[in-house]
Formats: C-alpha cells, structure tokens, sequence
C-alpha cells in the first residue's frame, strides 16, 4: 500500500488576498491577518483530498497535526496517521522543513504540499528531489512549475500514483520571487532546486505518434548536438538548470544546477560564480558565449532567475552569442507564448528580443521567439 | 435525457474469444491441397523443384500456422466484427488523415482479372491499358499541381517526402553544394513526417514555431536560412486547418537563399481546384491517394504518394515514369540523367492508383472542386457548432476560419470537470464513434482533430456533434460516466505503458514468444 504524505502550509495565500504579494515572513503573516485575511490553504486543499477519496483507494495517509493538515483530512472523513512534531511552535517556514523530513524518513512514497512558491522552497530545502513531491497551489506565488494545475487536478495525479497508472516525472523547477524587494516594485527572482514532480502522461495515439522520448534522454540528446559545434578556445557561461547541467555532465565535469559554471576546452574553469567573477574570468578571453535555458512555467530566458548575468554583462553579448537549449516539452507548456526577458535594462532587453534557434535534440531546433 | 439526444444510436461491440491465428495451428490441417502434378507434365519439365538451386531451397519448412479454409474465414470475420472501420462510423474523428467514402464501384476496375492478373514482368506492350492510366493520371496531376512531371513510385506520404529530400540532395551534389546545404526547415504544425523523413537522410531539422496568429512568420524563417539550406518542406494548410497566406514570401526566402521546397500536399482536400502548388512558388509537390482521393487507407497497407516536380528537377525524379511515344503508344522510361533511382520495386502501388483514377474520372475538373468547397463548407459548419459546445475551443487563434480541418481543444473542460480528450476518446466509443487527438507534441492542450471531407451529410455531422454535445453534458453533470468509458465496448482501458517496455512489446508472433513464453 503505498503512503502518502500531506504537509498543508496553512498560512499560504493569506497575504494574496489582502495585496500583500505574498505571506513571507511573521510581520507579514501580522499585517495580512490585521486586513483581515482568512486561511483558505487547507480549504483548497480539501478538494484535492475529495478528488482521492471518490475513487475509493487504498492508501495510507500521514500529515502532521492541527491546522497543517490533520483538520482537512479529519473533515474529508479519512483518519489520518500523524507525525510528531512539537505543536508548542509556532508555524513558520522551518516547520514546514522538518515536517518534510520527518516524512521522507518514514518513507513516503508521495509528498503532498499546499502552499507557493515559498513552501515549495522549503520542500526543496528538506527533501531536495530524493522522493517524489507534488505541489498543491494554494500560495500567492505560484512561479515554480513545482505545482499541479489546480487543487482538483492535484488530487487526480495522486489518484494515478496510488493506482500506478500513466505516471511519469519530470523536475520541477521552484523559483522565488524576495518577497521585500517585490514589495518596492522590483523583481528579483532566484532558481532554489528542483522538486521530482510526477505528472500524468499524455494519451497519446501510439501508432501515429511514437513513444515520446524522456526528459533525461532528450537533454542528453541536446548534450549532444551543443558538444558538437562547441570549439575550444571560447569561454562558455553555463547558466541555471537541469538541461543545461546535462552539458557539463556530457563532458564528464562537475557542474552546478543552480549556478553559472564557466567552461572552456572542455574543462570546467570556475562552478557558481557572480558577476564579478564572470568579468574577470572573461577578459581574457576572446570569444564568450552563453549557454541558457528558459527558466520557470512563464520561459523568462533572463532576468528571472539567472541573474548573474547582469545587463551590463548582456549588453556586451550579441544574440548569435546565445545558445538556448530546451525540451520540447518544456516549450510545448508555454502554450505558444514566446520566451520573455527582463533584465531591468530596456535597451539590453530590445537587443536580445527576437527569434532564437532552440536546440530541442540531437540535430534538431525549433525557431522560438523572445520577447521583453 | 434519451429524448434529448435522439439522433444518437445505440451500439454494442461483439467480442469473440478469438485466438491469435498461431495459435490456431493444428499440424496436418491444410487451407488447400495442392494437386500433385500429373506423370505426364513431370516427365516433360521435371518435378518443378530440383530445377530450384539448392543455394535458394529452405532447409526447414516455414513456421506458419496450419488452418482449415474454413476456420480462416471465421477468424477473419470474427476479428472484423471487432474493430470500427471507416464504413461502419461517421469517421470525422480522424483529422489530417482524410478519411472519406471509398466507392466501391471502384473495387471493380480493381478486381478486374485485367487488372489484378497483370504481372510485374510481363512485356509493356502488353499492359497499355494500365501504363496509359498511370500517364493520364500524371497529366491530371500536372493541372491539379501546376508541376510538369509526375512520379508514381512513393507508396506513401512518407515515402513521397523521402522522395522530396532525395531530390534535393541530388540537386545540391549536381550544384556541387551537398556538403554545404545539411538543414531542412518545417513548421511545427506540419505533418511531423516531414521533419522525420528528412531527418532519416541526416538532414538536421529546423522547426518554426507557431505566432500567436496560429501561423509561423516570415521573419523567423529569413532568420535561419542561409547557405546551409537545403530546403523547405511545409503543409498548408497547416494541421490545424489554417491555411498560411505568406506562403508566396516563405518559398521566395528559401529560393534566394538557394534552397529548394517541397509541399505536402499529402491532404489536399481543401483547395483542390482552388490553390496549386506551383503558383505558389514551389518546385515540387505530393498527393497522397488514399487520402483525397479517395483511395482506402490500408492502415500501413497499400497507399500512394504521387509526386511532382517543376522543369527545373525534371530529371530528378524516381524511375520510371511512363512516357507516351509518337504513334500514340505508352512506354517505362528509366532515362533521367540526374534521377534518384528506384524507390520502390515495380512502377508504383498500382490498385490505389486505378482506384483514383477511376475517382477523377468520375468527378471531372469541376467536380474536384466542388470536393473541396463542400469539405470546406462542412468544416466550418462543424466548426460552428463544436465551438458551442461547452469546454471546447478552437485555439491558435480562436475564431479564426478553417480550411478542411480543425485543431480543437478540451483545455477547458479537462481544467473545470477532469475530464480531457482520452475521456471523450473512450466514451465515444459508445457511440459507435471515433475521435483522434493530434501529433506528439500536444501544442494543443487536450487536443482533438476533426475533419469532415465532402463525403458526409448534414444529417451524419449532426449525429457526431451530438455524441460530442452529450459527453460535454456529462462531463459536467457526472463526469464519472465519461471517466469510466467505455460501458458498451468488449475492451475498457488498455494499458499502454506496455508498448513503452521493450521487455513486453512484440510486433510478430516470434517475439512473442521470446517474450512472454508459450
């Protein structure tokens, strides 16, 4: 019988409604509730819980007590086994971490979680992508493609996990706005992990179609094809991202998932470096190039969380200097709309817009357009 | 809630406990006896066999399945009573693949010992008749195309679009540019064979993605040609049933950048008569028979991809083609200095081509058109109606009028009620219906893809866009109904993790067997 666990932030979303672009932090959570903000995570998370029961499953459910989900579960009708936490504490962002650890060592085989951007930091923080985790958006934020669609939908994917049915996983990108500079109408935005994130395979007509290839295969396979027209004596900066690692892994290097690794003759010269470093490392150089992927659900290419790449960085970088790789499914969910930049520099941003040849496989590219 | 849907009619599947034929072999029990040969012919010409070299002979007999006549006839029948073909469904439900009546008259010519007794090998002077069609057929296509020389040797889309790729690979050698010119261009919403074929010669694949219009643009095309380019292989309409009003400019950019274009025409069926290839600016074209000609579709059986090509490639194409000599006599001319060769054994698939050619001749130019104004009119009817339906849309964009087919979506339907296009799929089944999605990948969400043709009535439209009305009505009155479909058919869900494993997949009874044992 498979186990699922069930961590409900219950504060998430409070901060929306009250114009508070989010509920980080005590004094926040303070003033969303002197607005009269009401928690509605747990609610939200409910129809998830009755998407689950309908279909009658047998499963074990463990969640952690009070208002992080025993309520809601209790309310649903299921019993649920609860994990021990020192209720005494006030609810913050490390109860939810240790919620989530405490589940991966009783070993969960599904992690539910309700809440954004910023619970999913912390599941990612507990339990980096080790067991399969899925979010529920009930938050303000919801940037991370960590989350299903809608409470309903969440509880539909779960019900496919526990029958073992049409599942697949991908990684799911978590990505967090700071909430104070947001605050001052800027944005800024950071790449915290990925979450392993299992999704519902489409149907597909098997005789005209094919099998669709994996994730891990297509990124190799883009490996591949980059490898290929890479020459040595040009200074590559390998931005944030798992499609964008399966390059450094190609060559056999360590590189960094959520920062810029520099590599040149196929060496790795320099992991996680900042602007700075960039700079100095690049003087010498006579030719550099970026190697990127489009980061979060929304296919910001940059000023979303690869901001080491700096506008003034950008702006001695000219678009055939650019590679963009990326899964075709990774495209496919942009549902048509183009690659967005937004360095905080509008002549950087009209200078990078335009059309882009994304490599999508070995000797495959699709043409996709960037916008600011 | 019956009444309310009384067009829709009651069907249930008939299941039988069929065997595979394999496993109906019972050693000894023959299909047919063959006489043995008279002393009389022996003594004349041998006993047929030791004239055979040895390096030729089986050592071992063929693993086939020893069944009475009888019992193969009922096997066959039983497993045709289990499926849903396009004579037993309004089969709408298949889009981009142009499914519409087959006459059965045409079965006639087809069947007729003139034609199915013919032998590869037999002289040409004795099979006029045959090569005089295949020339007139060329001469229609010329008018319907635009082209100046026809080929019969594809015996599919794909293959025509491998063709399409040989030829312009040839080219490029003849202009000393094969090295060079290593990329194809398409679009997304084309029919994926024309980046696959392509790629099966090495050809790297460019792919344009779709504007917010629906349509790929100009200006991302002239961004990636260049001296690499070897050519430009499009459908248009798209898949989505839009058709690109640039196409002039897209054939002009790749043509200055010294590339060639190809047009998939496998599914003309919204412009015959109306559009050509050519005025289009394009150097070389394909039809596919089984589709808008109305050939049956053999699913992977016999079809045809008739291709075409303008002056300039006059040369290049597959042999042979059938030239007509002055006394007024038809002949198989292999004499194309630059051609690609043979593409296929023989001189083409030629039963699909008498069916076709037996359907232009019964339609005549102007009723070719009418084909494709009436497919239009019924597509665009439908489009009406479906896009009433609550929970379906036609994206990409939406409003936006259709040529032969429609790319619609269940996005919202799936988002507020759970139930998407697999669901719809499945419980239309109990309707006797069928409905297909689209190609991998779903740029669609929830895709579905209709195509009328000319073929159907109001009368039937109304009975598909019921099934679909009603199954809406479910999905948000009690969609456990649709997510539990199908309830009147002999198989429910079919696991298809199965043919994901190459560890349980077999395609012939061989495999099988290595696979899951006796």
């Amino acid at each position: 019988m498979k186990t699922i666990g069930l961590i409900i932030n219950p504060i998430a979303g409070m901060g929306g409604a009250v114009g508070l672009k989010g509920t980080d932090g005590v004094d926040t959570l303070k003033k969303a509730i002197q607005l009269g903000a009401v928690p509605t995570s747990g609610e939200k998370t409910k129809s998830t819980l009755r998407e689950i029961l309908d279909k009658s499953l047998e499963f074990r459910l463990l969640t952690c007590a009070g208002t992080m989900g025993e309520e809601a579960v209790r309310e649903v009708g299921i019993d649920p086994e609860l994990i021990e936490m020192d209720s005494s504490n006030k609810i913050s962002a490390q109860t939810s971490i240790d919620a989530a650890k405490q589940m991966m060592k009783k070993k969960v085989d599904l992690l539910l979680f309700a809440g954004g951007d910023g619970t999913a930091r912390n599941i990612v923080e507990a339990v980096g992508n080790e067991i399969p985790v899925l979010g529920i958006p009930t938050g303000v934020k919801i940037q991370s493609s960590a989350f299903s669609i809608n409470p309903r939908s969440a509880g539909r994917i779960c019900t496919a996990f526990i029958n073992n049915n049409k599942i697949e996983f991908r990684e799911g990108e978590v990505i967090d706005l700071d909430e104070d500079q947001y605050r001052k109408g800027n944005i800024s935005t950071r790449l915290f992990g990925y979450l392993k994130i299992p999704f519902l395979k489409e149907h597909v007509q098997r005789l005209k179609s094919g099998t669709p290839k994996t994730e891990k295969y297509t990124q190799e396979a883009i490996a591949n094809d980059l490898a290929e027209r890479m020459s040595d004596d040009t200074f590559y900066l390998v931005g944030p991202g798992s499609t964008t690692k399966a390059l450094v892994d190609h060559f056999g290097l360590q590189g960094s998932l959520l920062g810029v690794d520099v590599i040149t003759s196929k060496k790795v010269i320099a992991n996680d470096v900042n602007y700075c470093q960039i700079l100095k490392l690049i003087e010498s150089s006579n030719r550099v190039e970026l190697i990127i992927t489009p980061i979060g659900g929304q296919g910001f290419i940059f000023g979303r969380g690869n901001q080491q790449f700096t506008p003034e960085l950008l702006s001695n970088i000219n678009k055939d200097q650019i590679h963009i790789l990326s899964t075709i499914q990774k495209l496919t969910s942009l549902r048509g709309q183009p690659f967005l930049i937004d360095t905080g520099n509008e002549v950087v941003n009209t200078k990078l817009s335009g059309y882009y040849r994304v490599t999508t496989g070995y000797h495959q590219s699709t043409v996709y357009k960037a916008i600011c | 809630m019956e009444n309310k849907y009384n067009r829709l009619r009651n069907f249930h599947q008939a299941k039988w406990d069929e065997e595979v034929i394999f496993q109906l072999h019972n050693p000894g029990e023959k299909g047919i006896i063959v006489p043995e040969v008279e002393k009389e012919i022996q003594n004349e010409i041998g006993d047929g066999i030791s004239e055979i070299p040895a390096s030729m002979l089986r050592s071992e007999k063929p693993n086939l399945p020893e069944v009475g006549q009888m019992r193969v006839l009922k096997h066959f029948l039983r497993l045709s009573q289990q499926t849903l073909g396009a004579d037993f469904n309004v089969d709408i439900g298949q889009g981009t693949c142009t499914v519409k009546y087959n006459p059965k008259i045409n079965e006639s010519f087809v069947r007729n010992p003139n034609e199915s007794e013919l032998h590869p090998m037999q002289d040409q002077s004795t099979c006029q008749g045959t090569l005089q069609i295949l020339h007139e057929m060329g001469e229609f296509f010329k008018e319907i195309s635009g082209m100046d020389r026809f080929s019969f040797q594809p015996s599919s889309g794909s293959h025509a679009i491998l063709n399409m790729a040989s030829i312009i690979r040839k080219f490029h050698e003849v202009n000393g540019e094969d090295g060079q010119r290593d990329e194809i261009i398409t679009t997304i919403f084309s029919h994926p064979s024309d980046a696959a074929a392509a790629a099966v010669l090495g050809y790297k694949i460019i792919t344009i993605h779709q504007e917010e219009d629906g349509l790929p643009s100009a200006e991302a095309l002239r961004s990636v040609v260049s001296e690499r380019t070897a050519g430009l292989f499009i459908t248009n309409p798209e898949d989505t049933g839009i058709y690109n009003p640039n196409i002039i400019e897209f054939t002009k950019i790749v043509h200055d950048a010294g590339g060639l274009c190809g047009y998939d025409q496998a599914n003309a069926n919204g412009i015959l008569g109306i559009t050509r290839a050519k005025d289009a600016g394009f150097d070389m074209c394909f039809f596919n028979l089984h589709k808008t000609f109305s050939g049956p579709h053999g699913s992977g059986g016999p079809a045809a991809g008739v291709i075409g090509v303008t002056d300039r490639l006059k040369d290049f194409l597959a042999v042979p083609i059938v030239g007509k000599k002055e006394d007024g006599s038809f002949y198989l001319d292999y004499d194309l200095p630059n051609s690609i060769g043979k593409t296929r054994q023989f001189y083409g698939p030629i039963p699909v081509i008498v069916r076709a050619y037996a359907w232009i001749r019964s339609l005549g130019a102007e009723g070719l058109e009418e084909v494709a104004n009436i497919a239009v009119l019924n597509n665009n009817y439908l489009l009406h109606k479906i896009t009433k339906i609550r929970g379906a849309a036609s994206p990409f964009p939406a409003g936006k009028h259709r040529i032969e087919q429609v790319r619609y979506t269940w996005d919202k339907m799936f988002k507020e009620t759970g139930v998407g296009t697999y669901d719809v799929t499945l419980r239309l089944a109990d309707f006797g219906f069928h409905m297909w999605s689209s190609h991998h990948p779903f740029i669609v969400p929830e895709p579905f893809t209709i195509e009328p043709t000319e073929s159907y009535s109001k009368e039937e439209l109304d009975e598909y866009i019921e099934a679909l009305q009603r199954i809406s009505d479910e999905a948000y009155s009690n969609p456990e109904i649709v997510k539990t479909a199908p309830h009147n058919s002999v198989i429910h869900k079919i696991d298809h993790s199965v043919s994901d494993d190459p560890k349980k997949w077999a395609i012939s009874w061989r495999s099988y067997l290595k696979k899951h044992g006796n």
